[in-house]
Order: structure tokens, then sequence, then C-alpha cells
């Protein structure tokens, strides 16, 4: 398989410098090469305890990265960990931070949404904890020795977006590991949002003893065509009347629909959805500028019957687990039910994009009257978990609560947490009642902080609504990207050097076709997309 | 035979501690081994329960085994039973292997880490992995539910998360030797399972041609004609009722009893040709001592296999001293660290002192002892002759600590004769072993090392002289006994044995030891009490290398007893038995 890779990739793989940077655009198998270079470790060099860490930014990409890993480590699942910056910092704290003096008693990670609440105490950990506290974990000599030993390579994947606690958990690591390092200067997104991070981290790993360099050819995997990455990369240069550009809109892969209302956008993308659908596409990525908006549209399409997914609310799928976990707690008298109305309270906000929590979490918790409506369901709710008399009913009323509320928002995620939670209840059924809640209420807790820092169980279905900025990574059959007018892209002017970055992340994202969706008075920004209406 | 000397094996796992709580007849013990272990003790005292309670946690099967209500510390079924082992001296593979649930052990302090605010130096702490074994009964099923779990828990992980799989259980280099029967090449049996491990292929496809071959010959044996014809006639009559109609050698094949191939492999058993004319014989036909050697033999290519902790229980049984103090020679050379329980002191003579663990007591008062390293060379050989005088006694409660062999001797003889006379219990029946200390200077020392292993300690002191030697003598001994004895002043035990004995008497049982030894002394003749005294004492009773003292007791008229060494039997007797502490001046 190692034959099928370019020139460069298989330089990549053959590497044995002590810092490899990798250079490539979007979509040109870096990803792919890396996962060669692991093997080639694994194969050639590392002694049989030894395991490659492949570490990356977000937790769609681990799953990605999981998913092309398949072929190529077939044999060797075990010994490539690959892990979220996060998911790496908080194993470390979890297992060592003991040693360093974070405390004995298990830390438990909380999201921002149960901090906002104001649920967490002091034996908790929040996610901005996370690096500081890894970085004082590998400080310990003792626990150096035992990372050092483990990894003889570390691969870092987006590390242009690297801020400079990554960068120091990384040099904390090699030498004596060898350090492949991807990156594509044109998709660093971050700068302006995680300190440290620019131009001058590519600089300093360049200065590293004994670096080499390895530059990609600039071809995509993801569109062997090349007719999507080329059109992006003109875009990015704000030539949008380059001749790249002007084929892909001439061979139909780029289509840009203009003067559509964002209130009549749902319509508009389940159009073209269902479209896209016809034509043999399977996946689809809709990309929005902003949190809130990428919220409404995916009621908006929800609304018209389409089944989305709303990413970008990471701790929802965990809160509607622990939700579910306090309802199954108070059925057999283990906890309040204030205690529920709280874990209320916290899944609404974590749904909820704004600093603020919701209106309905502080109706949940009493601070503002509650609707008539809300309030009798809340009680019949209360009612029938408080009298259901087997360990089946008192499942199934747990994992239908958002039903009985009426409450629509996060059906989607509510629903994927439900699969979970019946799986995971329905287990230890031998265990004796208390044996059985305690093994319950321990696996889902389990489960919560691995999708708050590894995965997201909810981050399931064909069509995903997000973020622009959640977009890197990521990877869709044909993507549309809707921008509304009157948008806010931050205080820069032409030539959009930040911005046009991220529409070049969101172009390359799609394997097939791309929509641009415009109002009829776009932002200066993607203004020039307008010239190429059909 | 041939062993790979343990230093040229990486030692990737050993045992820093074992704690046992409500196991058996444990209620609580901590064992922090200093190198091996020598499990030796009293009876009853839970030599096999710590090889037990090893298994429980390291043996892939520990938690398949059923747990019993005797199992339960004082039957107390409400109490949660834990064993927990540290694992330390891990080598790379099991250190990754079990990185998450790495703990800290501390080389000095002899103990695990549990949390520390400055980051940790790395000098004297090293890597160590917990595992315990819990146990509750389950009132309502009537059985026990047990389970090894780590025990350093991550948070959230889950409890089902904590426990250790029998995978990473399989993972530890831990073996334990029941040495049951030598040989077996049935399933579960011992050489089967070594056999399996080096090579399970090669095995598992002999043994399924022997299986094969079995059913090839029996189907040939229903095709012999006289065999048919005769399943064919009984065949015959129960053809209707059976509703049977093919040929009786289609109908009808022999196999093995049970109709598997196991049941063929349970039937065989190892004979051996010895030459000794009578060909192949089982090997119960030659006798425990080879079944013994052959169960060592067996222990030692396991143990040469394994890099790791080695568990023998019973060790030695039924070989003779010189073999059994070889196999375990052997053993230790070969494995990282060599867990051994025996009765045997040719067993424990080979593991150096601070290795010894004794167990003492039974029932509820079960303890166990240790010495602490000696602390140099210098001291690490007197510890050695002390450890070497003590191994005899290995197995007793308690321990008289005698000047020399002569007091032994005469004790002995005394304690023979009361016996013959009133049935009298020797002190061995009482579990009393009598130790030699190696004169008045050096007995402190081997009672010390006595009281550290858990005797119970009573010294005999002579008193031949009231001077400054005799006081620091008795100083130290009661420092370090429970109870010192002491002679009247000037007494040794050749006096002593002359105390209640008349005048006849001792005249005839002086001369009855010169005549049967031939010794050449002065006529005894005419001699008066003081006289015959001062002859037996310098004369006769320390002739030869090893005195006469016994000789002599055994030589006095019929129901004489020398009073005041039955003296000082009755009164250690009584002081071990009631516990009694002090000096107790004849």
């Amino acid at each position: 398989m190692i034959t099928e890779l370019s020139p460069t990739q298989h330089e990549i793989a053959r590497s044995t410098a002590s810092t490899l940077v990798a250079f490539g655009g979007a979509g040109t198998g870096k990803t792919t090469a890396a996962l060669f270079a692991a093997r080639t470790e694994l194969d050639e060099r590392a002694e049989s305890y030894q395991r490659v860490l492949f570490l990356t930014f977000s937790r769609t990409a681990v799953g990605q990265i999981l998913d092309r890993a398949g072929p190529v480590l077939s044999g060797y699942e075990s010994r490539v960990e690959v892990l979220t910056f996060h998911g790496f910092a908080y194993r470390m704290i979890l297992d060592f931070g003991r040693y360093v003096g974070l405390g004995t008693a298990p830390l438990r990670l909380v999201g921002d949404a149960e901090a906002r609440m104001g649920t967490g105490s002091i034996e908790t950990l929040r996610f901005d904890d996370l690096l500081p506290g890894a970085l004082r974990v590998v400080a310990s000599q003792f626990v150096r020795q035992l990372l050092h030993e483990r990894w003889p390579l570390v691969i870092c994947d987006e590390f242009q977006d690297t801020g400079n606690d990554h960068w120091q958990l990384l040099e904390s690591l090699a030498p004596p590991a060898r350090l492949l390092l991807l990156a594509d200067p044109n998709q660093m997104i971050y700068d302006g949002f995680v300190p440290g991070v620019g131009r001058h981290r590519l600089k300093l790993a360049l200065r590293r003893d004994g670096v080499e360099r390895v530059d990609l050819e600039a071809s995509s995997y993801r569109d062997p065509s090349q007719v999507i990455p080329a059109a992006a990369a003109r875009v990015r240069q704000r030539e949008f009347d380059a001749p790249e550009v002007v084929a892909a809109c001439a061979q139909g892969r780029l289509v840009v629909r203009s003067d559509v209302r964002f209130e009549d956008a749902g319509d508009v993308v389940s159009g073209i959805l269902l479209q896209r659908r016809s034509l043999g596409d399977n996946s689809f990525g809709v990309y929005v500028h902003g949190n809130d908006p990428a919220a409404k549209l995916s009621a908006a399409l929800t609304k018209s019957g389409v089944q989305n997914i709303a990413v970008g609310f990471p701790e929802a799928y965990g809160q509607c687990l622990a939700t579910m976990v306090e309802m199954l707690r108070y059925a057999y008298q283990q906890s309040d039910w204030a205690s529920v109305e709280q874990r209320l309270a916290v899944l609404a906000t974590s749904l909820h994009r704004s600093r603020q929590p919701p209106r309905l979490a502080h109706m949940f918790v009493g601070h503002i009257p509650r609707p008539p409506a809300l309030d009798q369901r809340l009680r019949d709710l209360e009612a029938t978990i408080r009298h259901c008399d087997s360990r089946v009913d008192a499942i199934q009323i747990a994992a239908d609560v958002w039903r009985r509320l009426a409450i629509t928002t996060g059906q989607q995620i509510w629903h994927s947490a439900a699969e979970v939670f019946f799986a995971t209840a329905s287990a230890f059924s031998s265990r004796t009642q208390q044996d059985w809640l305690d093994c319950v209420v321990d696996e889902l807790d389990h489960e919560r902080m691995t999708a708050l820092v590894t995965r997201d169980g909810a981050e399931r279905g064909t069509v995903q609504v997000m973020n622009l900025h959640q977009t890197k990574g990521r990877e869709a059959d044909a993507t549309i990207l809707v921008f509304r007018d009157g948008e806010y892209f931050g205080p820069e002017t032409e030539p959009y050097e930040g911005n046009s970055r991220l529409l070049y992340v969101a172009l390359t994202r799609a394997r097939h076709h791309v929509t641009v969706v415009l109002g009829s008075d776009p932002h200066p920004l993607v203004e020039p997309f307008s010239r190429l209406v059909r | 035979m041939t062993c790979t000397p343990r230093a040229a094996v990486e030692v990737i796992v050993r045992v820093a501690e074992l704690k046992i709580d409500g196991f058996r007849g444990f209620d609580t013990v901590h064992i922090r081994p200093r190198g091996d272990v020598a499990l030796v003790g009293e009876p009853l005292a839970g030599r096999s329960n710590v090889v037990a309670a090893l298994e429980r946690v390291l043996h892939p099967d520990g938690t398949r085994w059923h747990v019993r209500e005797w199992d339960f510390h004082g039957g107390d079924l409400d109490r949660v039973l834990t064993i927990e082992v540290t694992l330390t001296a891990l080598g790379s593979a099991l250190r990754q292997r079990f990185i998450r649930r790495l703990e800290v052990w501390d080389q000095s302090a002899l103990e695990v880490v549990a949390a520390s605010d400055e980051p940790l130096a790395g000098e004297e702490q090293e890597p160590a992995l917990r595992l315990r074994w819990t146990c509750k009964w389950n009132r309502d099923e009537e059985r026990a539910d047990h389970r090894v779990e780590y025990v350093k828990r991550l948070a959230g992980a889950g409890e089902h998360a904590d426990r250790v799989s029998r995978d990473d259980r399989e993972a530890l280099p831990f073996r334990s030797i029941r040495q049951r029967e030598p040989l077996a090449i049935r399933s579960e049996g011992d050489f089967r399972n070594m056999l399996e491990s080096a090579n399970s292929t090669e095995v598992l496809t002999a043994i399924r041609q022997v299986s094969e071959g079995v059913d090839e010959l029996s189907a040939d044996l229903s095709q012999v004609t006289a065999i048919v014809e005769g399943l064919e006639r009984v065949l015959g009559v129960l053809r209707e009722p059976l509703g049977v109609e093919g040929s009786a050698s289609d109908v009808i094949r022999f196999l093995p009893d049970g109709g598997a191939v196991g049941g063929l492999l349970r039937s065989l058993t190892a004979a051996l040709d010895l030459g000794e004319g009578g060909g192949h014989l089982p090997v119960t036909q030659h006798g425990s001592t080879l079944a013994a050697l052959l169960s060592a033999a067996e222990a030692i290519w396991w143990a040469d296999r394994a890099d790791g902790v080695v568990a023998v229980d019973d060790f030695g049984e039924a070989l003779d001293g010189p073999m059994a103090t070889r196999l375990v020679g052997i053993l230790r050379r070969t494995v990282g660290q060599a867990w051994v329980s025996t009765r045997r002191p040719e067993v424990a003579r080979s593991f150096p002192i601070e290795d010894l663990v004794r167990l003492t007591g039974s029932g509820a008062a079960r303890r166990h002892f240790q010495c602490d390293p000696p602390r140099d060379r210098t001291v690490r050989g007197a510890m050695r002759h002390f450890q070497l005088q003590l191994l005899p006694a290995m197995t007793a409660k308690a321990v008289l600590i005698c000047e020399g062999p002569h007091d032994i001797a005469s004790l002995r003889a005394v304690a023979d004769r009361l016996e013959l006379i009133d049935n009298t219990p020797p002190p061995q029946a009482h579990r009393i072993e009598l130790v030699d200390g190696g004169g008045k200077d050096q007995m402190w020392k081997v009672a010390a090392l006595a009281r550290q292993l858990g005797f119970q300690t009573v010294a005999l002191l002579d008193w031949d002289r009231d001077d400054g030697d005799a006081a620091t003598a008795l100083r130290r001994v009661e420092d370090n006994s429970d109870t010192v004895i002491r002679l009247p002043l000037g007494y040794a035990i050749e006096r002593a044995l002359l105390v209640g004995i008349s005048d006849d008497g001792l005249r005839s049982a002086l001369k009855t030891v010169v005549g049967e030894f031939q010794l050449s002394t002065p006529s005894l003749d005419g001699l008066d009490r003081t006289e015959l005294e001062a002859a037996a004492r310098m004369h006769i009773l320390k002739r030869g290398s090893g005195g006469f003292h016994a000789a002599f007791v055994e030589a006095l008229p019929t129901g004489v007893v020398p009073g005041l060494v039955a003296r000082v039997l009755h009164d250690a007797t009584a002081a071990i038995l009631e516990g009694s502490a002090g000096i107790n001046q004849l």
C-alpha cells in the first residue's frame, strides 16, 4: 500500500528526522502520509510495547483520522493513540495529576454550560484548566520517563494552529520522541483566538535541531479532479474571476445562489440537499457564520423535515446523558427533584451558545416563572418517575424526558444520547439494584467526559450544520455555505487575509460539490461570489 | 537440567507488598518481601493460604475458582474480603501496558505514594501496579461475588472499567505450582499446561492425532470378522425395539471412557523404566520420592521459563533433605521472585534470613514475622549462623535456647526419661524446640532473631561464676527473651544433672558410662559425694566430642530423674504455656 503514496508522501512515511514539518494544502494527503509514518515506525523501529501518539485539535478530526487509519494500521490499532490535545491533557491529569498537587480525589471534568449554571464544585476541572494542568504533570520526571518510553513518534495534525501550551506539551515529549508536524499555513484560523497561534510557530519548528521539511504536491486526494481546491485557492487570493473559479462554476462544481433571505434558507438548503441526494451524494455539511444562526438554520431544517445534527454543542450530548442519569437516580431516591431541575437547566444552557444561560434554564430552576404548560409537564414527569415501579419503566421514562417536556431544540442530540443510555442502562442486569445503579452512573459519567474531550457521541448523521470555524478537519460529499446579510467578520478589510483562509478551509471540505448561498446585500468578504451567479 | 541463571533474566516483576484482609485464617496481614519469600512456620498458620491469596489476585483463573463460606475469616459473611498485591520492577512492556494504572512505590518508605504536591524526582520512586481481589457474600443467591480490580481508579472510568481483564492478568508473569500429579498429560494437568504454553499448536495437533488414531483403530476393531459376528448377535436381538438397520460395525464403535479422547488422556499415566529390570512402571509404582522429584523438576522447568513471580506450595514434600535444598536453590536462581511455602528446614536454609516469612498461630490469632535485613556483611554472616541454628525449629511455637549441645542433650535425655516414667509430655509435644545458642556470649543474638521470627523465647543460662561476664550475659539474654531461667550460682548443666541422685545411684550410673565407653578414669570406688561429683563433671560427662550427658541419664537407675533439670523443663514449659515473662532464678 505504501507504494500508492506520492513521492513526497513516501518521504514523510520513511523519514527518520528528529523533527519533520510536512506542508500541504487541504486534502493533499498529509494525514494518510502520517499514518504510514506511524506504520513504518511500528513496523521497523519501535519496541513491541511502544506506541505512536497522534494529536489533533477537534473531536471530529479524531474520528476522521481513526476512520482513515483502518486499512493503513491494520494490526496496530491499539498502538496508535489518536487524541485531541484536550483529551491528552485530561488523560494526563486523570492518571498522574495526583502526583503534582492536583489532589487525590477523582477530578470531574465539567463543561462550560455546567460552569455557567454554577454547579461546579471545587473538585471539578474546567476545560480551560486542562492544558496548564497537563503541563504541570509532564514537568514531573517520573511521568516524563514513562511517556518518553511510550512514544518514539508524536504526530501533530493542524500544526499551524498550535498555541503556546500545545507547543510546550509537544516539546516536553520530543526529544526523545521524533516530531511529525502536519501544517497548512493557509488553514490557520485560530490566530487571534488562541494565545500563541501565528506564523512564528512554524518558524520555531523549522529551527529545531535536525529538522527537515517536506512540501506535499498541490494535488487533492479529497477532490482528485483538483477543481474545487484550485478554485478555493484562488478565492483565498481574492481572485474570484480566475480561470479556476470560472471553470468550477462552468463544470457545475461550484454553484452560487443569491438573494436568499435567511428566513427562507431552511427551505432553500433542503431543496439543494434533495437535489444533491438525487445525484448520489451521501454526506452533507451546511456551514453558517456564527453559532446562533447555525442553531436557527438547524431548527429550520428540522422543521422542513430534514434530519440534521447541529455540530458545535460540545457539552449537549453529555448533558443529555447526565439528565437521564439524574432522573434514574431520582427514581431510586438517590437524588432530589431540585437536582433534576438543575440538570435540565444545564442541558438547556449547553444547547444555547450565548454567554448567558437561556430563559428556559432559568425557568427550570425557578428563577423566573414557568409557563403553565411547562410547569404542568414538569409536574407530570416528576409524578410519573416517582411512581414507576420497575427498572424498565424508569429507564424508559428517563430516556423520554425531552419529548415529554415538548422541547424541540436539540432533539437529535437527545436521541443519540438516549440510544447509548438505553444500551448502558440495560446492561448489568444481573446486578443487585444498588450495584446496577452505581455501574450505570459510573459508565455514563465516563461516556459524558469522554465525549467532552475525545469524541462527540452525537456527531453522527448525514447532514451536519455548523459554524464556519468548526469546519476544519471535516469533509463531506457536498457542502452548502450560507451567508446572511449584515454579517460581521471583524475589523479586517481587503484583502481579508484571515477571513479568506476561513473561506478556503470551508470551500475545501467538499469532495464533489459546493453551493454558496448569499443574501441580497452580502458582506464585502463574500460579495464577489455574486459575480458567479448563473 | 539446564537453567538460565537469574542474572541473565530481566526481572520484570516482583511482589513488593501483599495485604490480606479477612481471607481464611487471616484477619489482616501485610507482607513486604525483601527478595524471595520462604513461607515457614507453625502448622495451620496459613502458609498455603498465602500462596492461595497470591493466586486469587494474579492467576488468570483466580476469579473463576469458587469462594466458599470458609474463605471468610471467622465465618463472617458480612465482611468484605480483600487481597491486595503491589507489583514493582515492572519492565517496559508491563509499564506501558498498564501505564494508566501505575502508581508510585517509594523504595525507602516501602509504601505506595498516594499523592504529592511536588513533582516526583524519580530517584527513590518506581512505578508500581496495585491489584486488589474483592469478595462479598451475596446472601440472596448464597454465593460469593468476587473480582480483581485496579486499586488506582480513574475518575469516571466506570466500575466496570476498573476490573482487571483476564487478558491483562494473563500478561502478568506469574506462575503457581501446586505439584499434584507429575507428567499429567490430561487437560488442565500442569505438564500439559506447560507444553501448551511452550508450543500449543504442536501439542494440540499431537493430541488430535491421538484422538483420530483411536477413532481409526477402534473403527478397525469393529471390522474384525469375529467381533462383527459377536456384535451382530447382540444387536440382532435389539434391532426391532431400537429401530436400527445398519450393519453392526457401523452402529457400534469403541471409544475411550466418557466417549471422548479426554477420557483416554485421563487414563494415561507416565511410566518410567529406570533400569531396575521391571520395564516401564507407572510413577506411583516407583514410590512417593520419585513422584516428588518429578513434581519438583516440573516446577523447576516451569520456573525456568518464567521471568516473574513463581509461587510453589509445600515445596520439598517427600524429598530428601539434600535434594530439596538443591532443587529450591535452582528455583531461586532462575525466577524473578520465588514464593515458596515449606515445612522443610532444608528448603528454608536456601533463603537468606530476610526472605523468611514465619507464620504463627492458628484460627483468629495468626500472625506473621519477618527479620530486618542485616546491615552489613559481618552481621549477615552472624545472622546466617544463627538462622541455621533456628531452622530446625521453624515449625515450632516456642524455643528453649540453651548455651550449647551439652545442655540440649541433657534436657532431651531427661525429658525422655520423664515421659517414660510418668508420661510427662516432652517439650516437642508442646511444639517447643531446643535450640543451640552458641555459648553464653552469643545466645542473646539467637534469642533476638527468634523473637523477630515470632517465637516465644525462653533462654536457659548457666551460672558458673558470679562475675561481670555473667551479669552482662544475663542482661543481654533478658533483654531479648520472654523468659530467662538461670541455674543456681555455681551450677552448669553437668552439676545440675547430678541434683537429686543418690550417692549409690550416681556411682552406679557413672560406672556404667565409664564401662560402656571404656573411659580411662581413676576408680570411682571409695569416693565421697563431693569427689564423685567432681569426677563426673571433670572426667566423665564432658569427655569426647559430644559429651556423655545423655548416656549418663540413660544409665541412671530406673525411676530416678535429675531433679534440677526436670524443674528446668517444667518451668520452661509452664512459662511458654502460660506466657509468663521475666527471670526465673532457680
